[in-house]
């Protein structure tokens, strides 16, 4: 019920973006990067309070759009398991720039791939996941009755931040942003990196 | 499988350059993800369809989709384990077709924006397998209403975002024979993905 919520949440908000974004004329460009951050949810199974990520990210600007599509690849570290994060989302910067710090927000999918340590293998039904057969375990994220010891997920993103962009600065574009992650897996993440502009106009 | 691939392929890219100037041709690949109802809600799947969108009347559109996506665990382990006897695994995958009518608005205001309305009717073929013993193996194929809204947005003259909120509704028979869920059942569904326009043309341009 709290996906529907949330699936909800993102209609209303692409609505209201809907409602309030100018039909401007964007630019095209192509940003690429590097990022680190630290995840702060904390579950007893998948993931520690604390744990550092890093990642890459792309950004993508269009023609006819305001809003920039940035592709993002997430690996968080965190001892005896896999967790990393795949996402697409939309951002949208801010009518309220200074001259040189841009705030932004967005929204997206991730999908989440996750790997525990084995448990007994008792098959239970539905024991196999997205991404093929598993062992059974009591320790899957995301719903009860979910028994996957590893798989994939999808989850909605909300993506807040601030990116810094100063003439004396040309192709570097740092950036800072909190990223909550709403689904079966669940992550809070502040992030900063650095891009670089390879082509735009 | 490759001809019938390509065939359609062909027929898509014909119907795109054949449209009227004001049509459009999309397709759309997409995400799923099963966020309420009575399947499994943490999962979801893929597919992808195909349709033929045209101006009707006064900024509203009508569009004819094709629709087809395979959802993994589709169906909640607890309303499927007493199909097969304690340590057998059971497997329940769905393959979803329908075809929807959309409903697209344009926006004066911010006509790269176009939020849609959708209904359709189809069919969902549920797969109960378990690997290794075969003998427990079945499907079904139920009717299947559906409705929904989403929005659609243009990037670039080819390619857009689209994202939208369907029911499903499934209409099974109790006393069916055949399969392995036997009430009718409900879920909502969103489905996130890419567009792809033919012919390459800014919306403002085409209603």
């Amino acid at each position: 019920m709290r996906q529907f919520q949330a699936a909800l949440a993102l209609l209303t908000m692409v609505g209201f973006v809907t409602a309030i974004a100018p039909a401007v004329r964007a630019d095209t460009g192509v940003q690429v990067g590097v990022q680190s951050g630290i995840q702060l949810l904390h579950d007893d199974e998948l993931r520690p309070e604390n744990a550092p990520s890093v990642g890459a990210e792309a950004r993508l600007s269009f023609e006819l759009s305001p809003l920039i599509v940035a592709l993002t690849f997430d690996h968080f570290f965190v001892k005896d398991r896999t967790l990393f994060q795949v996402g697409a989302n939309a951002l949208y910067d801010l009518p309220l720039g200074h001259s040189f710090l841009y705030p932004y927000v967005g929204a997206g999918v991730g999908v989440t791939r996750f790997a525990l340590p084995e448990a007994a293998p008792t098959p239970s039904s539905n024991g196999e996941g997205l991404d093929g057969p598993v062992m059974s375990s009591p320790l899957a994220p995301g719903a009860g009755n979910a028994t996957d010891s590893n798989g994939m997920r999808m989850g909605l993103n909300l993506v807040g931040g601030v990116r810094f962009d100063h003439i004396a600065l040309p192709v570097l574009r740092p950036f800072a942003q909190v990223m909550v992650s709403l689904g079966p897996i669940d992550l809070l993440t502040i992030v900063g990196g650095v891009l670089f502009e390879l082509d735009g106009r | 499988m490759r001809s019938r691939r390509d065939s359609f392929l062909i027929l898509t890219l014909v119907a795109g350059v054949a449209a009227p100037a004001t049509a459009q041709v999309v397709l759309f690949p997409h995400l799923d993800a099963s966020v309420a109802g009575d399947v499994e809600t943490t999962r979801g799947g893929a597919g992808a369809s195909v349709g033929y969108h045209l101006p009707a009347w006064r900024g509203l559109g009508v569009g004819l989709e094709l629709d087809a996506a395979w959802h993994g665990h589709f169906f909640r382990d607890r309303d499927v384990a007493h199909l097969v006897p304690e340590g057998v695994d059971l497997n329940t995958d769905a393959l979803l077709l329908m075809g929807q009518l959309v409903l697209p608005v344009s926006i004066p205001r911010a006509p790269i924006w176009r939020p849609y309305g959708t209904v359709g009717l189809g069919v969902i073929h549920a797969l109960f397998t378990a690997p290794g013993n075969e003998s427990y193996d079945t499907d079904q194929d139920n009717l299947t209403f559906a409705a929904g809204v989403g929005m659609m947005h243009q990037l670039t003259r080819l390619l857009g975002l689209r994202a939208d909120l369907r029911y499903y509704h499934a209409f099974v028979d109790e006393h069916a024979s055949h399969g392995g869920y036997f009430e009718d059942y409900s879920f909502w569904a969103v489905s996130v993905g890419v567009t792809f326009q033919l012919p390459l043309q800014r919306w403002p341009d085409l209603w």
